[in-house]
């Protein structure tokens, strides 16, 4: 038998890209290309670093969320051969292999090729795999199948190098109906919604939505459009995207930061002038061909039609008779063996294709109602990678066992609950669907899920505690989708037990319930268990070591406001208080506030002495505050020390300090950087690397500058800034990224960082002199 | 004695005065020069009395008018 | 100032340099030079100056262009024979650089306009070519506290010296004595290599640029020679002269129209 076509027909310049990996693998490996271009080049090839083992993901996008059995086969070989053995399904329908040695990612991407696979554009700034409602094509409500919009779209995109030079990563979704957003498409860049009007095909697009740590629901871009416009709509979506979207700040670069920027009415009337553009300019290539997508299914008469039971894993589809069935991944992990026995499974009863969902999960479709015994027999002979009826639907991010930003361990909570409810004897589709990110940012989609957790830290009896913002009412849909509404915040190790008994109020009404519980559980027990303070799966203390400042770090928020107003209670009170109160609380003030802001470098101590030389270092020395609080840093010292009888006496100085950490904290930018400017100019602290302040407001564009000119633009951009202040500059691979650093050194300036984005480099430089 | 003459070391008998030092040096035109004396200037008028000593450093600086 | 992008291309090779950077290029665009004498040395002077983008450079000189300048003064050429000095130079460096003011005096400079138009700039190249001149610019640079360059050029031979009134060797300094009218061959009696003029008024403009810049170490108290026929640049270490009748304690010339009677009269006799 013949393997089908791949249901995505690769461009040309994606093969090419793809044939291509092992030579720049082996000049890289050979000392030829620097690491950073290296990395600039392979994460938009889909392959990335992972934090822990060294190792590397490649990331493989399924179009639509769409794989034929072969395909998944060669996944799980290569996986096998290559990796750990344990393939993950995405809550964007791409599936990745894990624990790949940076020598063999050439094999797994030359093996994907074969397979008809691809993991170009599975990371950095690029037009990511193209979503679907995984249930497209056999949704009872649906409009219209929209993957062969999705594929299509895909085909065209792929096809052109401007899609991986965007100013961020680019989201596309298909949802095959208005009032279900399966594909969650009313959160993503640019989402397609089907609609029929007098029986033709159109869409309602929105666009501008995302998640992250600064989510919004996307805007409407256009109530209906024809669906031959779905090109042309993507294109000046797309164009919008690449003149407006920030590429000076990562962090704020989405598409959703430019519709924040702009307003919804200067978006849309943008948006409408690309289009206008491309009327007259047309499309920059051919609309690849719509092609209905191939079913291998069966006509009912194969098996006896019995009556089913719909259930969260089967579902009924729009064809009488026919069913989907639902492999529950636990976080979308499943085994290699496993994968190629589902591709077994689907290639002999269903559709013929296997299915990626947003829900981590795996769908086998087109199941006819006399198959899906047996279907589920097999699937329940797979074992344990996938979970029966009984367990709850969850989705986690990768949490802070290997993701760098995260705070939580979000996927040890996942276990945590399954665990709890399979003890408590709770059926899983009790609970709702669960979707739990480790910080504030939403990998995990918190936002939008009807349980929504998210992790955070706060200190507790002068201790780190992980918890868990709890957020419910997250509904996605064309009209009317919102984000989840934040009800309290409890302690980590409470979550489970809280679910479980919100779970079990007898009248269903677990939202309800929960929020009447979240009160009681968001206070620890007394005495406080030592594993409180312990992050599920741990067993040392819950700390923030190891957490780069970085956008996640937002989670630490809380904790530096609770300190800032710890040291002005205690301000207060040595301000009212007598000796030698007043000099106790002068004391504690002192601490309070140079302890403040230490979460913002991932530091955090409880020994007064490491609180202060770590304050030294972080701020005083780099010149973040007067430098005469060192005078009171000292006199604090002495007074605890017995050596000086007072330091009431200081309480104006404490006073400054306080304020001044106060004003910092409340510059604090999206990247954990202070806006405001150092008192003492500091310049020569190598470890100056990753301090706040080195956030540059000010940022050159110099892509396509060839040498020297960059460099003289650049020199002159830093000349205009004030000496201690940075600028960021972008620049070219090759030459430029070559050059241009090491002129800035050699000419006494300080090169921050420099780090790859996307396609081109971004280097921060401090102006010294 | 040794003395040195716009950079070079000379060997001559001396002592000797400066306008004897133009002559022996074969300047040309002894009008168009200034001496600098062990750093100091000297007045045409002194070129007859100022003596060199071994050890000296004598310049002649010459005028040089052109520029067009 | 902010350059424009023209600018950063035009100037790029001197942004890219540590010591000069766009804050140096913009020191460069606001600064003034004089050139007195659009001849030998003025020509490559006011040619490097104005590609250097120095914003205003001022040209006096009240000759007219003849064939036998065209061997050494590479502002004019042969078309400009015949045409005013001043035109000739001026149409050359706005031609070379748009950026630059170039502001021309068709006359003769002299006692009774050098202060003033010295005090209208930050430097001065002293590019003329006889006795009187070269005392009379020293002299008024003194009294209009005007840094300067100094040169001289004959035959195979070339010098110069930066001058910082008040705090430096002056000309007067080194040449106590001017010369007897007619005792000294000026560059009509000797002969001059026309490439000289080249060298020692390019190594002025760099004095006047180091000068604009605020960078480097100039030329002063110290003459610098140069022997074309063998190759020798020397450093001849020169200090301020106490009995200077100019800049020394005990002044005798106390006023520019004093100095006049003790070098050859200013009508222009020795001139080429």
């Amino acid at each position: 038998m013949t393997n089908p076509e791949p249901l995505l027909q690769l461009p040309d310049n994606v093969v090419q890209d793809v044939r291509g990996y092992r030579n720049k693998l082996q000049r890289f490996l050979d000392g030829e290309i620097s690491d950073i271009a290296f990395k600039a080049y392979r994460v938009p090839m889909g392959v990335y670093e992972q934090r822990e083992s060294g190792r590397f993901m490649v990331r493989v996008r399924l179009p639509a969320g769409l794989a034929w059995p072969y395909q998944l086969r060669r996944v799980a070989e290569l996986s096998r051969q290559y990796g750990n053995g344990v393939p993950h399904v995405t809550t964007r329908q791409d599936i990745q292999i894990h624990d790949v040695a940076l020598s063999d990612t050439a094999n797994v991407q030359e093996g994907l090729l074969e397979a008809g696979l691809s993991a170009r554009g599975g990371g950095g700034n690029t037009v990511r795999n193209i979503t679907a409602c995984p249930t497209a094509g056999a949704c009872p409500g649906e409009a219209f199948d929209v993957r062969p919009y999705a594929i299509a779209l895909a085909e065209y995109l792929l096809a052109f190098k401007s899609s991986y030079n965007l100013p961020r990563k680019f989201k596309v979704a298909f949802a095959c109906r208005e009032d279900e957003d399966g594909a969650m498409a009313s959160v993503t860049d640019l989402g397609f919604f089907a609609r029929t009007r007098d029986g033709r095909r159109g869409f309602k697009v929105l666009a501008g939505g995302g998640l992250g740590s600064n989510p919004r629901v996307g805007v409407l871009l256009e109530e209906w459009v024809e669906d031959t416009e779905f090109v042309a709509v993507a294109e000046a979506v797309k164009r919008l995207f690449d003149k407006h979207g920030d590429r000076s700040n990562k962090h704020a670069a989405r598409l959703r930061y430019v519709l924040d920027r702009l307003g919804a009415e200067q978006f849309r009337s943008l948006y409408l002038s690309e289009r206008e553009a491309l009327r007259t300019e047309g499309l920059a290539g051919p609309i690849p061909e719509l092609r209905p997508i191939p079913s291998s299914q069966r006509a009912s008469g194969d098996a006896e039609p019995v009556e089913i039971e719909p259930s969260p894993n089967v579902l009924p589809e729009k064809t009488p008779g026919f069913y989907t069935i639902r492999l529950n991944l636990l976080l979308g992990d499943i085994s290699a063996d496993v994968l190629a026995s589902v591709a077994d499974v689907a290639e002999q009863s269903g559709d013929g294709l296997v299915r990626a969902t947003q829900q981590q999960d795996l769908l086998i479709a087109g199941v006819p109602s006399g198959k899906v015994g047996s279907v589920l027999d097999r699937v329940n002979e797979l074992g344990e990678d996938v979970l029966g009826a009984n367990y709850p639907s969850i989705v986690a991010c990768a949490g802070a066992s290997t993701c760098k930003l995260g705070l939580c361990l979000s996927r040890n909570l996942a276990k945590a609950i399954v665990n709890r409810m399979r003890e408590a004897r709770i059926a899983g589709d009790k609970a709702p669907p669960i979707r739990i990110s480790g910080c504030p940012n939403s990998c995990g989609n918190h936002y939008v899920a009807a349980l929504g957790f998210g992790g955070k830290a706060r200190r507790v009896e002068g201790r780190l505690m992980p918890f868990y913002d709890v957020f419910v009412g997250g509904v996605l849909g064309a009209d009317g989708a919102r984000l989840g509404q934040s009800i309290g915040a409890v302690p980590a190790r409470a979550v489970p037990d809280m679910l479980v008994e919100a779970i079990a109020d007898e009248g269903g009404h677990w939202a309800a319930a929960l929020e009447g519980l979240i009160d009681k559980y968001a206070v620890p027990p007394e005495p406080i268990p030592d594993e409180y303070f312990m992050d599920w799966g741990r067993t040392e203390p819950f700390s923030l070591a190891g957490r780069g400042p970085g956008e996640c770090g937002a989670g630490v928020m809380d904790i530096v406001e609770a300190d800032i107003g710890t040291a002005r209670a205690a301000l207060s009170a040595a301000e009212r208080a007598d000796e030698p109160e007043k000099s106790s609380s002068t004391y504690e003030a002192v601490i309070a506030a140079a302890r403040a802001l230490l979460p913002l470098y991932g530091d955090e101590f409880c020994k007064d002495r490491e609180i202060l030389a770590a304050f030294d270092k972080r701020l005083l020395s780099d010149g973040w505050v007067d430098p005469d609080t060192r005078g009171l840093l000292d006199a604090a010292v002495d007074w605890r020390m017995g050596d000086s009888p007072r330091l009431g006496d200081l309480l104006q100085q404490a006073a400054e300090l306080i304020e001044r950490i106060e004003a910092l904290f409340k510059s604090v930018d999206s990247n954990l950087n202070f806006r405001l400017t150092r008192v003492v100019d500091s310049s020569d602290d190598s470890e100056a690397d990753d301090h706040p302040g080195d956030a540059a407001d000010n940022v050159c564009d110099l892509r396509g500058v060839k040498c020297p000119m960059n460099f003289v633009k650049a020199k002159a951009a830093l000349e205009g800034i004030p000496i201690g202040e940075s600028l960021d500059v972008l620049l070219d691979d090759g030459e430029p990224i070559r050059n241009v650093p090491a002129s800035f050194a050699e000419q006494g300036q300080t090169v921050v960082d420099v780090e790859a984005a996307g396609e081109h480099f971004r280097l921060r430089v401090r102006r010294e002199k | 004695m040794e003395i040195t003459v716009n950079g070079d070391a000379v060997t001559l008998d001396g002592p000797l005065t400066i306008a004897r030092l133009l002559v022996e040096q074969k300047v040309k035109m002894p009008d168009m020069v200034s001496v600098e004396h062990n750093g100091k200037i000297l007045d045409r008028a002194e070129f007859e009395t100022q003596q060199v000593q071994s050890g000296d450093t004598v310049e002649f600086l010459y005028f040089m008018g052109g520029g067009a | 100032m902010n350059l424009t992008d023209e600018q950063l291309e035009r100037y790029s090779r001197h942004i890219i340099l540590e010591q000069v950077g766009a804050t140096g290029q913009e020191k460069l665009l606001s600064g003034k030079v004089l050139i007195i004498g659009a001849g030998g040395l003025g020509a490559p002077a006011g040619l490097y100056l104005a590609a250097a983008g120095v914003g205003t450079i001022g040209v006096i000189d009240s000759d007219s262009v003849e064939l036998s300048n065209l061997q050494r003064q590479v502002i004019h050429h042969t078309p400009d024979v015949g045409t005013p000095k001043v035109e000739s130079a001026a149409a050359k460096m706005r031609a070379i650089n748009p950026d630059v003011t170039v502001r021309t005096y068709f006359d003769r400079a002299g006692p009774d306009n050098l202060v003033s138009l010295m005090s209208e700039y930050d430097f001065v190249i002293d590019g003329t070519d006889n006795f009187s001149s070269k005392y009379l610019i020293n002299d008024a640079a003194w009294f209009a506290r005007k840094f300067f360059s100094h040169a001289g050029i004959l035959r195979f031979s070339g010098q110069l010296i930066t001058v910082h009134p008040g705090q430096s060797a002056c000309y007067r300094c080194l040449f106590p004595d001017p010369p007897e009218p007619g005792a000294v061959p000026s560059c009509s009696q000797a002969g001059v290599l026309g490439v000289l003029g080249g060298v020692i008024g390019t190594l002025q403009a760099t004095e006047a640029i180091k000068y604009l810049l605020g960078e480097g170490e100039l030329l002063t108290d110290a003459l610098l020679t140069y022997d074309a026929s063998s190759m020798e640049f020397r450093k001849v270490t020169v200090r301020r002269n106490p009995r200077c009748r100019l800049c020394g304690p005990s002044p005798t010339i106390t006023s520019l129209e004093q100095q006049d009677q003790a070098v050859c009269d200013l009508s222009g006799s020795c001139k080429c």
